[in-house]
């Protein structure tokens, strides 16, 4: 049996699959669908300090090989996750990797400190896909001054693994993988969903109320693979590679590309128990390939 | 979950039914499945479908061959697998004491009614069904009463469904009870109706749906109590409690 550990900063992992943040829910909705201890971890749904009631809809349409989601991040709030999610969480056995965000650095620095306290969170992911209120709507994500102060500050605030999410929707991600870094954060995902639009041509109106929502599915998964081996080339904390994973070798391509582990998103839609399968498959792969450990594989890239 | 396609027809118009395997009893009227259309990831996600039926190991679905998703489904024959999860979601619960049972129908809508009627043989039910025209009334249902209304006249009464229900004797009985499904438009007509005549009814409301098992939050409803989401707080909802948006 090919060794399937992976390590993001000092959490062991199981195996390389995480289920991401936003399609998972809390991870309890998935109790019953799959075996949540073997699987590497779970993302929750983006928590903030305060809960909130996300967008109108509607709020998510199906494209080709992916869907448009504007969901708003819509949740619970930190005081329900804490009192109502985390017990029954614990209880499941799951690794938790917490996604959270803010609208100002207070507000993440905040929502870090009080996870970070969680027992039964084990990592924290920032969601840096975020207008900053203060800075006049900028995203958090694609400034890399502002990201990098971002991550510090967490960091100072934090001493779980501290995992940054980044976002696609910038020319060139490397700065921002290189802020991330230096900023103190132990790793980073990529990639966030890509901006998108589609239009009803009978009612001329968007498909998603709010007009533009995030791109996920198969249909990204070529431009994340690219950017997980930018950001990998880039730096020397682990990534997370992520978008579109449907198959074991879909995770394969990540791993070559640099990903120390992947996540599957939009897939957990349409088959919940995924992650597990993946897992088991990726283990399965390893042997039948002859590789002993799972990390060999990371970063493997053959260039010609 | 795969299941064996044991019967796939057409209706009429553009409804198909479709029979598949169900070993488990445990569906209840206005309940609904997740479909997957094909193993291939496009089209994507799976397609939200009211449960027509389910007896002797058999669950029936019907469906409005309405774009691509549907019409891919619409190619598949007896014999082969269809991949499909549930039952999800929240079920139709007429009041024991309820004088009569008013079940409002839109197109394809209609769907639940058969398996709502199947479970409650004894239980005396009026029927009002609407559609645009002659073929969006392609459900047969054995109700012990049937009202029709089309758009263009085709059948019966011309107008909307809501008009022929305000019509009926029945609704001069506070006892009485409504259950609605079918378009937004007539949905929210059935709830000002219920509210208005203080009667009880219940709403299945169709959404766009991610998962159906409540973690996308692609199907949030608009209530009183907050946002709820169709697919685990409802399909059916209590009359009176949604936020219609204009």
């Amino acid at each position: 049996m090919a060794n399937m550990k992976v390590r993001i900063g000092s959490l062991e992992l199981a195996n390389p699959v995480i289920a991401a943040s936003g399609t998972f829910g809390y991870g309890v909705e998935f109790a019953d669908k799959l075996d949540l201890r073997k699987i590497g971890a779970f993302a929750t749904k983006g928590l903030s300090l305060k809960k909130r009631a996300g967008n109108p809809m509607p709020r998510i349409c199906e494209t080709p090989s992916g869907m448009i989601n504007s969901i708003g991040l819509e949740n619970v709030g930190l005081d329900a996750f804490e009192s109502e999610k985390l017990p029954l969480i614990r209880k499941t056995g799951a690794r938790v990797v917490a996604n959270f965000f803010g609208e100002t650095q207070g507000e993440y620095v905040a929502a870090a400190a009080r996870l970070d306290a969680m027992d039964g969170v084990h990592a924290l992911e920032m969601n840096v896909s975020c207008p900053n209120v203060e800075k006049g709507g900028i995203e958090f994500g694609s400034d890399p001054v502002l990201l990098e102060k971002l991550t510090a500050s967490v960091r100072k605030a934090v001493r779980k693994p501290l995992i940054v999410k980044l976002s696609p929707n910038v020319a060139d991600v490397r700065p921002l993988a290189m802020a991330v870094q230096n900023g103190g954060a132990d790793a980073i995902s990529a990639i966030n969903t890509l901006k998108g639009m589609s239009i009803n041509v009978r009612t001329r109106e968007p498909k998603i109320r709010r007009v533009f929502g995030g791109l996920s599915g198969p249909a990204i998964r070529p431009v994340a693979v690219r950017m997980v081996y930018e950001c990998a080339t880039t730096v020397k904390i682990p990534i997370i590679g992520l978008g579109g994973i449907t198959t074991v070798e879909d995770a394969l391509e990540f791993l070559i590309a640099g990903a120390t582990a992947v996540q599957v998103g939009t897939m957990n839609f349409v088959e919940p128990s995924i992650c597990e399968r993946l897992a088991d498959e990726l283990s399965k792969w390893c042997d039948a390939e002859g590789i002993a450990d799972v990390n060999d594989l990371v970063g493997s890239l053959k260039l010609g | 979950m795969k299941r064996k396609i044991i019967r796939h027809e057409s209706l009429g118009g553009r409804y198909r039914s479709m029979d598949f395997e169900w070993p488990d009893d445990g569906a209840k009227p206005g309940q609904f499945v997740m479909v997957r259309i094909s193993d291939s990831t496009d089209p994507l996600l799976r397609r939200p479908m009211s449960i027509a039926n389910l007896e002797d190991g058999l669950m029936s679905i019907i469906y409005n061959v309405a774009g691509r998703g549907t019409s891919l489904m619409a190619e598949k024959r007896a014999g082969e697998a269809v991949d499909v999860l549930g039952p999800f979601g929240t079920s139709f619960d007429p009041p024991k004491n309820a004088s009569h049972l008013l079940c409002v129908m839109g197109g394809v809508g209609a769907a639940p009614f058969l398996f709502l009627k199947k479970r409650n043989k004894d239980r005396k039910m009026v029927g009002f069904y609407g559609a645009a025209n002659k073929d969006g009334l392609g459900i047969s249902i054995p109700m012990d009463e049937m009202h029709f209304a089309t758009e263009d006249g085709s059948v019966e009464k011309r107008g909307l469904v809501t008009d022929v229900l305000l019509e009926h004797p029945a609704m001069k009985n506070r006892d009485a009870h409504i259950m609605a499904c079918g378009p937004k438009g007539m949905l929210r007509a059935v709830d000002e109706i219920c509210v208005k005549h203080k009667i009880s009814g219940e709403l299945s409301l169709e959404e766009r749906m991610g998962c159906g098992f409540g973690v996308c939050l692609g199907c949030a409803v608009e209530t009183d109590a907050g946002n709820k989401r169709a697919c685990v707080d409802g399909p059916v909802f209590k009359a009176g409690t949604i936020r219609w948006r204009t």
